[in-house]
């Protein structure tokens, strides 16, 4: 590796478990010359610290890496996990939110509990993170990256056993968070981009001819270096050796049906048009 | 107006404000025949409620409806508000989710109490209106209608006033959520779209086209001849009717590069400054 990282912090969360998008980023980053704050909740068969682990396959790699056990689902638990990283290595400048759990449930069934549980890691989590990050990052005068994942599951349905309604909101949610950062941190150098990866990993086991997760690692650390620096507010899905930048959703018009009138539409109008209006 | 919606029942949640879509929309379906359930927390300057203003006025037009006070950002209110349907009207036929609340904030001074506030409004209610109501419309076997508001700041903040974080999170949410429920309601006749609205309002008292620009378009998706129309995203402003392309679709439009096996962070330096849509 070429230390295009080097002298960088970085803090991945979500990034304990056997084999996972997280895990990758984090291995990648550290093999780049970045240091490393690996963070998760999860535990192996064993009952050993899964965010261990990696900490130790990096190190065994000579690389520098911290392990943080902490939750992202509380202001607290995302304000831990930063601190770890400034406690550890003085700073932070790289912040991967890839932290997530996934449940399928038809939407009549979904409880409460189980929304809560979808929307308090992935949306509360993001923003518990990203908050204390963003403030660092902002007194630290030198820019800062902020990497998030969202899913093909936030507008097209397609994920194993189908996805449920919180997963499919967290998601596109997502989305939303990550646009609005890239347009108020732009006067920070700090940038905000949205990681749509297909891979096969322990939370998404369900097609084992999915592409693994280290097709999407080089994405992460690419968005993290300073090449990427004017790289921001963008949706970019990454599968085996797929690359897609799409279109901003709901942006300039192009490609978009769209339709003028002086004045206010009537039903009747609306009745006629709006059949050839829609995407099939 | 021609009954388009008679013997329909309908539920419009935040629809008591003084000027505003839900406001719009209640009367406009309350109009084309619709039984109306006007749900609003929002009172009036005088201290009386708003929804119950909203009431008398579609029932001094000769129409149906009835109040509720509930709050959509807990399941119970969201079952409260629904079952007023049932209660008065036997059915529920059209949910429009139209609740919401906005808060200008830079992101590293919302406090956890902003995000709550709008992720409750705009996610728990609409996910604890929407599953009574659809458990209710399955169980009917005569499809039904979900009409949910997102907004443009879910993917263009523009930052117009300013920005809100948990606001673009909220009605990016929105999307996904009703993305979802357009494909699982599918096989029972339920329909689920999201309208992306500009209008001036009390929410947004910014220059725009009034609400009532919005209504028709909400009362249209209602009708029995929108029941092939789901899963779209519909801007409405004025006299402007877009309908989205899928975000996130056919890489119709977008940037795609493929190659066999993984990329390396080399190639991607070179080939990303040229992937993105400026």
């Amino acid at each position: 590796m070429t230390g295009k990282l080097t002298g960088k912090v970085a803090v991945v969360t979500g990034a304990g478990s056997i084999s996972g998008i997280g895990k990758e980023a984090a291995l990648a980053m550290a093999a780049e010359g970045a240091m490393v704050v690996v963070n998760d909740i999860v535990k192996d068969p064993d009952g050993s610290r899964g965010a261990d682990r990696v900490v130790k396959e990096i190190k065994s790699a000579s690389g520098t890496a911290v392990a943080n056990y902490d939750s992202v689902a509380s202001m607290e638990g995302g304000q831990k996990i930063i601190r770890t990283a400034i406690s550890s290595f003085g700073r932070i400048d790289i912040l991967v939110n890839a932290a997530g759990n996934f449940k399928t449930a038809p939407t009549v069934e979904f409880t409460e509990k189980d929304w809560d549980a979808i929307l308090n890691v992935h949306l509360k989590g993001l923003f518990a993170c990203t908050r204390e990050a963003v403030r660092e990052m902002i007194k630290q005068k030198s820019g800062g990256r902020i990497i998030n994942f969202t899913s093909v599951a936030a507008y097209t349905v397609s994920m194993g056993p189908g996805p449920s309604a919180a997963y499919c909101t967290a998601k596109a949610g997502i989305l939303g968070f990550t646009r609005l950062l890239a347009v108020e941190l732009k006067d920070y150098g700090v940038t905000a981009n949205s990681l749509s990866p297909v891979a096969t990993t322990a939370l998404n086991p369900y097609d084992p001819n999915q592409p693994g997760p280290e097709y999407v690692a080089p994405m992460v650390v690419y968005l993290a270096t300073d090449e990427a620096k004017d790289i921001t507010g963008q949706i970019i899905r990454i599968t085996g050796g797929e690359v897609c930048v799409y279109a901003p959703p709901m942006g300039t018009p192009v490609g978009h049906h769209y339709l003028y009138k002086e004045g206010k539409w009537t039903v009747d109008e609306l009745t006629g048009l709006m059949p050839v209006m829609i995407w099939r | 107006m021609t009954g388009k919606l008679s013997g329909k029942v309908a539920v419009v949640t935040g629809a008591g404000s003084q000027s505003g879509i839900g406001m719009a929309v209640a009367s406009a379906m309350a109009a084309e025949g619709a039984m109306v359930v006007v749900n609003d927390i929002v009172k009036d300057p005088d201290g009386s409620w708003g929804a119950d203003r909203v009431v008398s006025g579609i029932k001094s037009a000769n129409g149906t409806a009835v109040a509720n006070y509930d709050s959509v950002a807990s399941m119970e209110g969201g079952q409260k508000i629904v079952r007023t349907a049932i209660s008065n009207f036997g059915r529920i036929d059209i949910l429009v989710n139209t609740a919401g609340n906005f808060k200008i904030v830079p992101t590293v001074e919302v406090t956890e109490k902003d995000w709550d506030d709008a992720l409750n409004v705009h996610l728990k209610g609409v996910f604890a209106c929407t599953q009574e109501a659809v458990r209710e419309m399955i169980k009917q076997k005569s499809g039904g209608r979900i009409i949910n508001i997102t907004s443009l700041a879910a993917y263009s903040p523009d930052l117009g006033p300013g920005p809100s974080i948990p606001y673009c999170t909220a009605k990016a949410g929105v999307l996904g959520f009703t993305r979802l429920l357009a494909v699982e309601l599918k096989e029972h006749g339920i329909t689920a779209n999201s309208i992306s609205p500009g209008a001036k309002s009390v929410l947004f008292p910014y220059e725009a086209p009034g609400p009532e620009y919005v209504a028709p378009m909400l009362v249209y998706l209602a009708t029995d001849e929108a029941k092939d129309i789901t899963g779209q995203i519909i801007r409405i402003i004025g006299g402007d009717v877009i309908v989205f392309a899928p975000p996130m679709g056919e890489p119709l439009g977008h940037h795609y590069l493929h190659k066999e096996g993984k990329w390396t962070v080399d190639e991607l330096i070179e080939i990303m400054p040229r992937m993105i849509s400026q």
